[in-house]
């Protein structure tokens, strides 16, 4: 059954966060191409590095839900990562708990309804 | 050539093409190329576009053009080239960007895998044809005297030759721009990109329906078949 993607749900971090915000990024997305939704890192050469990268996806309603409140919760967002790389990443170092604390700490994250139509 | 049928045939929503995408609202992670090999494809759930309608329920795609890196897709391996080349697609916008401003591709030290040189290309928002060299860190583009409007469909034909390109809209020649030879086409994506930065993320279309890639010289009598199926499927008027 495929999930009817209701919602977009945008991610901003400060620069600093952009590794560990790429690893989360890894096991929340439920394709393998997690890891790349911020984008490439992009360093100094004109014009100047951004303060922030950002992100949207289409998603779920629940996901959604659940997105937002992992972003109030370090924990359960750790959990839920490690979770996952245990699960679709074992090769792969996972986020540590000072990661999810610190991109909790930093992102903003918001879900909105999302039109379909010119 | 990717198309979206409404049967959902060939579309899925994850990359590895196991889940179909049949309902309006779901994301495309692969687009299997109907008549060759080479698919469309995007693993991540972010940079996917949508199934949406536009004007008498036809289907189009989405691409939100939101992020760092905005929507695209990623051509495999045939379409890797770098010799003549066209393309055709059949597009509706489901917005223009605020800023109808065209947004130059930015080449920058990130970019790896690339063999000393890359070039890309696009349609920008008002139908300029824009390209980068990623060896010299010059582009180009070229003015047109077509302007899409929101919810009107149009076909639209680029074609790539040694020495320049051309684009038409509606089966009308807009623009024919020189380009310099050094440029080397190693790369196709099809979507719409929001961030100057992200080179190699941008694409054609806010909105595309059908795309017809083929490495060759296109002969008008071809083209014309091709942009009289395009616009049959789309409700498109060729001529205006």
């Amino acid at each position: 059954m495929s999930t009817v993607y209701t919602h977009t749900l945008t991610i901003t971090i400060p620069a600093n966060l952009y590794q560990s915000a790429c690893a989360i990024a890894r096991s929340l997305d439920p394709d393998v191409g997690g890891a790349a939704s911020f984008g490439p890192f992009l360093q100094g050469d004109p014009p100047m590095p951004p303060d922030t990268y950002t992100t949207s996806a289409p998603c779920g309603a629940m996901f959604a839900q659940q997105a937002l409140a992992m972003a109030a919760n370090p924990a359960m967002l750790h959990a839920a990562v490690a979770a996952d790389y245990a699960a679709r990443w074992p090769g792969l170092t996972p986020p540590t708990l000072a990661d999810c604390t610190a991109f909790c700490a930093g992102a903003t994250v918001t879900a909105s309804l999302r039109s379909l139509q010119a | 050539m990717w198309e979206i049928p409404s049967s959902g045939v060939g579309t899925f929503t994850d990359s590895a093409g196991t889940t179909p995408a049949t309902n309006v609202g779901d994301v495309l992670g692969l687009v299997s190329d109907r008549v060759g090999s080479s698919h469309a494809a995007q693993a991540t759930q972010a940079a996917k576009p949508v199934i949406s309608t536009f004007s008498g329920g036809r289907r189009a795609v989405r691409f939100d053009g939101s992020g760092s890196n905005g929507d695209f897709l990623t051509a495999s391996g045939a379409l890797q080239y770098a010799q003549d080349h066209w393309v055709c697609l059949a597009a509706v916008f489901f917005a223009l960007p605020s800023s109808a401003v065209p947004q130059m591709p930015y080449s920058n030290g990130n970019i790896t895998g690339q063999a000393g040189r890359v070039a890309e290309f696009r349609f920008d928002p008002t139908m300029r044809v824009v390209w980068t060299d990623n060896a010299s860190q010059s582009y180009g583009s070229g003015a047109t005297s077509f302007t899409p409007q929101v919810g009107v469909p149009f076909v639209a034909t680029m074609q790539k030759s040694a020495s320049s390109f051309t684009l038409r809209a509606n089966g009308a020649q807009i623009v024919s721009q020189a380009i310099p030879s050094s440029l080397v086409i190693t790369s196709t994506v099809v979507g719409m990109g929001t961030s100057v930065r992200a080179a190699g993320n941008f694409g054609f279309f806010n909105g595309q329906l059908i795309a017809a890639h083929g490495q060759s010289t296109l002969q008008a009598a071809d083209r014309a078949l091709i942009e009289g199926y395009l616009a049959q499927q789309i409700g498109a008027s060729l001529g205006v």
